[in-house]
């Protein structure tokens, strides 16, 4: 199949199957860029990554290189990494503080909100505007909660308009801390060869875990037996699980509490009645009991248990890096947090007990479909009771994979609307219009 | 100084450790560790405060014994098929000797070969050792892989 235009590609994506090219084409990929990373809201970093005037990150999606810097006021600037005198990468550290980026070519210097400041040799310049060659700005930095996130599109909806539904979550991650604050730590690195997307979908795909980590459950399923006998792990929802499709490809897959708090074993009592000094006992229970995997479209992902959020980073077609960061609740005890930090590292790191059972199906996956041997792969599980409830959210109970179909569909959104609102003002390169 | 007999005698030890794994005779391994023993493979630089920053592993003797039967499991998908792997030790170093605990840096060369993809990782391995009546043990590993502040993919039992 090969693809000529927009519509071409919404022909990819039907309301529960969905062709394999859109995991295997590097054409699709290098669309996707354009049209979906390069208009949408993607997450960059959260507020805690760097928070004193100064501190600075660098980053990496796909080709793009990023520079994330808090400035003077408070505010956040965000800029290609990128010198404006010959286009070398201007700052080589993933963190750090710093008043002025020194381009290590030529000594070009650019002050942290992108202006240009110092030029060796600029009275025998000739005709050179220098305002007009400080740092090229990504177009739109806005923030909810402290999840900084930017579009590379000079206009469209706003972030707490993309966001919709999903906020209330984000409010959640802050809820849960007795300060009201989350602070992260230095990620977690891993990737795998292959497709984004593959993680995307394993993050809201309920029907994998009892088959895939098999392994790993059956140690944890021992482990609580020991601790806790034959009571039932999820009195609260009777053993099933909510899945709510939120709109924007967004979605949460609320495991009802209970199992994962009895096993990671991190929240003590100390936690619960801070928490309940300010939202009550009830209410500090369910703070407490959250179990939600949280997906931001198209590139955040969010363990409200655990307490860490997922960056996922595009390489190639068939090349994903994805950084995870632990987060601590301020104001929680050091033991909270410690447990918090360990377990998300034992979950996700490269000798860790579960991801690593994903990135061999990753792997697995694109080496098959990259044999061209099938053709239309589907996603035709349904949950129980699926229906669209009040606020207009698509609900089911039980495994499902109404979350997929959801991304799907915000997929086929960006990837078949009109590029007229000029997707990269400052993006050369963009070649698909 | 070490003398050359302690010097070979722990060399010697290392390599055996290192035949082991290559082996994956994992239970045999878990033999050279004392109960109290730690296993770190730091995140993102070579130190850290082991609970303030995340890590790659970080585990006690229980955890180590869950973790090796683990990579024993044949449904264990992260093991299909089981990896290969070569290990190549030296610059092998007792930086101190006191109260029968030996602290020894060594350089490790790891070859792992999965997928039909063979991964080089090379590593600095600091040891505590402590002399029992039936030879060293392992009471404290430190695995510095040069790599670790890069995304990895899936590290077998080190």
């Amino acid at each position: 199949m090969s693809i000529e235009s927009p519509t071409d590609l919404a022909t990819l994506v039907k309301d529960d199957e969905v062709h394999q090219s859109v995991y295997t084409d590097p054409a699709i990929f290098a669309h996707e860029l354009e049209r979906l990373f390069g208009r949408s809201w993607i997450f960059v970093a959260h507020d805690s990554e760097i928070p004193r005037p100064g501190d600075f990150k660098t980053d990496q999606l796909s080709r793009w290189r990023l520079l994330l810097v808090r400035q003077q006021d408070g505010s956040i600037g965000l800029f290609h990494n990128v010198c404006r005198h010959r286009g070398a990468l201007l700052c080589h550290e993933s963190y750090g503080n710093t008043q002025a980026f020194k381009c290590m070519y030529h000594g070009w210097t650019f002050a942290n909100d992108g202006a240009l400041r110092g030029v060796p040799m600029r009275e025998h310049m000739r005709g050179l505007d220098l305002p007009a060659h400080g740092l090229v700005p990504i177009p739109r930095v806005q923030s909810y909660q402290g999840f900084i996130f930017a579009s590379l599109a000079p206009e469209g909806e706003s972030l707490e308009e993309y966001l919709g539904g999903a906020k209330r979550y984000l409010d959640l991650m802050v809820a849960r801390a007795p300060d009201q604050a989350i602070a992260a730590v230095k990620p977690v690195q891993y990737h795998y060869r292959g497709n984004w997307k593959l993680q995307v979908e394993n993050y809201s795909d309920n029907y994998h875990p009892a088959v895939l980590h098999h392994s790993v459950l059956s140690i944890g399923v021992q482990m609580l037996k020991e601790k806790f006998g034959d009571q039932p792990l999820n009195a609260r929802s009777g053993g099933r699980y909510v899945e709510r499709v939120l709109g924007h490809g967004h979605s949460m897959a609320d495991y009802q509490g209970g199992r994962g708090a009895l096993w990671m074993n991190a929240y003590d009592d100390e936690y619960l009645r801070t928490l309940a000094k300010r939202a009550g006992t009830e209410r500090a229970q369910e703070l407490r009991d959250a179990d939600i995997h949280l997906i931001i479209y198209p590139n955040l992902l969010i363990h409200v248990r655990m307490n860490h959020y997922r960056v996922i980073k595009p390489v190639s077609v068939d090349h994903t890096i994805v950084n995870t960061y632990p987060c601590k609740l301020v104001g929680a005890s050091k033991s909270v947090n410690d447990a918090l930090i360990y377990n998300t590292s034992h979950h996700v790191s490269a000798a860790g007990e579960v991801q690593v059972d994903d990135l061999q199906a990753f792997n697995w996956v694109q080496e098959g479909l990259g044999s061209g041997a099938i053709e239309w792969i589907p996603f035709k599980l349904y949950g129980e009771e699926e229906h669209v409830d009040v606020q207009g959210e698509n609900v089911s109970y039980g495994t499902s994979e109404a979350a997929i179909r959801g991304q799907y569909r915000e997929w086929a959104r960006w990837m078949t609307a009109p590029a007229t609102n000029a997707a990269h003002a400052s993006d050369h390169s963009a070649s698909y219009r | 100084m070490a003398t050359l007999e302690r010097q070979h005698e722990i060399e010697q030890f290392l390599y055996h450790e290192a035949w082991l794994l290559e082996r994956r005779r994992f239970n045999e391994w878990l033999k050279l560790l004392t109960e109290d023993v730690a296993y770190w493979i730091p995140n993102a630089a070579e130190d850290g405060d082991i609970s303030d920053d995340a890590v790659i592993v970080y585990e006690n003797f229980g955890a180590l014994r869950a973790r090796a039967a683990r990579s024993l499991d044949p449904s264990n998908p992260s093991q299909m098929p089981p990896p290969r792997t070569k290990y190549f030790v030296s610059n092998v170093t007792i930086a101190d000797e006191s109260e029968g605990l030996l602290q020894v840096r060594a350089s490790v060369l790891l070859y792992v070969l999965k997928d039909s993809r063979l991964e080089a990782h090379p590593i600095s391995c600091e040891y505590r050792l402590r002399s029992t009546g039936d030879g060293w043990r392992i009471a404290f590993k430190k695995v510095y892989l040069i790599s670790n502040n890069q995304p990895l993919s899936q590290l077998p039992l080190i």
